[in-house]
């Protein structure tokens, strides 16, 4: 059980009888709907959606008699609104999942990754011709295969990296975050000590990407 | 990179945890290992680090080799050796997805005294403005119509101090096309509407 409960989920999970249940309800839902609303208008992005979302996060929270929030008591180890936004994002995800299908963005995965590596393997190349850059509305023949070789040459140098320093990667070319967003994250000490690593990666990969052949970036 | 469905996913209090280094550090090594397999896994923490800083989500790079394009444009005059902290991140952005102006909401926002009117910015060319007052169950308290960028405050509503309430303000802008302003929060601190 968590040491330091916050009152109102205290309150509403010791709540003896349904009517002290229904106003600690009330009160739980009065202190935290704004950073709900802003989680459900995050994925939903709509109007009407972002309510529709936004109910459900409540009956959801309700469901079972707060199990939810039970699960939080028990384990405890987080912020009570880091665990809600973890939680409410996830409800989101399921709510949107269920109603259109599919969770928005997940289609973009594999492109995103995509793109992420490609611009790896772009920022990996010390000297790059213009005359190089690939023509997209006339490529050559044997541009995608190149390319295709390349990536292949990338994934295998970054399959021998340090899991950190793969996920530090990819947090910054597939995710976009920002170093100062990554230091939060990986607990480096400041943003430059993210920028270090990521050159001290660059210089090991081209390393590695030499070894195998491949000089330059783009076909 | 394993799939996703194969592998176990991160439980919520782990995720929440990790966000908050609330984790010993063979809990923090089995997850980062987790997360750089995990795509999914790694979507949600990012996503929830960027609500939990305020950021919006979403920004994520699609595209494909017009982005490599202007990458490899922009390292011709950049990169060298262990200059990367001088990279400009602009230069790789996307282009900003332009669409119609919305309204922004001037008053009431936040904690106020109390609440005469509801005011905001004008749009060009909108020829009407649709406002609403809701409660924190989302729930329309309040809509109305009008050509001005003000609206009386609802008499009839009665506006609880201490209580969340938010508004809207949409901008039609031609046939059936409406700019809508953010959701803007507000709590009466000491008086109702009069």
């Amino acid at each position: 059980m968590a040491e330091t409960l916050p009152p109102e989920v205290s309150g509403l999970l010791g709540a003896s009888d349904p009517a002290a249940r229904e106003a600690a309800w009330a009160g739980f839902v009065n202190l935290h709907s704004r950073l709900l609303l802003h989680v459900a208008r995050a994925v939903a992005r709509d109007y009407d959606a972002a309510m529709d979302a936004y109910a459900y996060l409540l009956e959801q929270l309700r469901f079972d008699d707060y199990h939810r929030l039970r699960a939080y008591a028990a384990d405890g180890r987080s912020k009570f609104t880091t665990w809600l936004v973890v939680v409410a994002q996830r409800l989101c995800l399921d709510y949107y999942r269920h109603r259109y299908g599919r969770p928005r963005g997940d289609s973009g995965d594999d492109m995103r990754g995509r793109a992420g590596r490609r611009r790896l393997v772009d920022l990996l190349a010390e000297h790059v011709d213009l005359g190089t850059i690939p023509d997209t509305t006339n490529p050559r023949p044997d541009a995608a295969l190149l390319v295709a070789e390349r990536m292949q040459s990338l994934l295998a140098a970054l399959a021998t990296l340090d899991p950190r320093d793969s996920l530090l990667l990819k947090l910054r070319f597939e995710d976009d975050l920002s170093a100062r967003e990554i230091t939060a994250l990986l607990r480096f000490p400041t943003p430059f000590h993210v920028y270090r690593r990521l050159n001290t990666l660059f210089t090991l990969l081209r390393g590695k990407l030499r070894g195998r052949g491949v000089d330059g970036a783009a076909p | 990179m394993r799939p996703a469905d194969l592998v176990s996913h991160l439980t919520s209090e782990d995720t929440a945890a990790y966000l908050d280094r609330a984790v010993s550090e063979s809990e923090r090594a089995r997850i980062e290992a987790h997360l750089g397999d995990c795509d999914a896994c790694r979507s949600e923490i990012v996503d929830a680090l960027r609500l939990l800083r305020g950021r919006s989500s979403g920004r994520r790079w699609v595209g494909g080799l017009g982005i490599a394009a202007a990458a490899a444009a922009v390292l011709v005059f950049v990169i060298r050796p262990g200059g990367l902290d001088s990279l400009p991140g602009s230069a790789y952005r996307e282009a900003p997805i332009t669409r119609a102006a919305a309204p922004t909401p001037i008053t009431p926002r936040g904690a106020v005294l109390a609440v005469h009117s509801l005011a905001w910015t004008s749009v060009p060319l909108a020829d009407r403005y649709r406002v609403r007052l809701f409660d924190a169950s989302g729930a329309v308290l309040w809509e109305a119509e009008v050509r001005d960028t003000t609206a009386a405050a609802p008499r009839a509503v009665g506006l609880t101090p201490g209580v969340a309430y938010y508004w809207k303000v949409e901008a039609r802008t031609g046939f059936d096309r409406w700019a809508a302003s953010d959701l803007t929060p507000f709590t009466i601190t000491r008086s109702v509407s009069k």
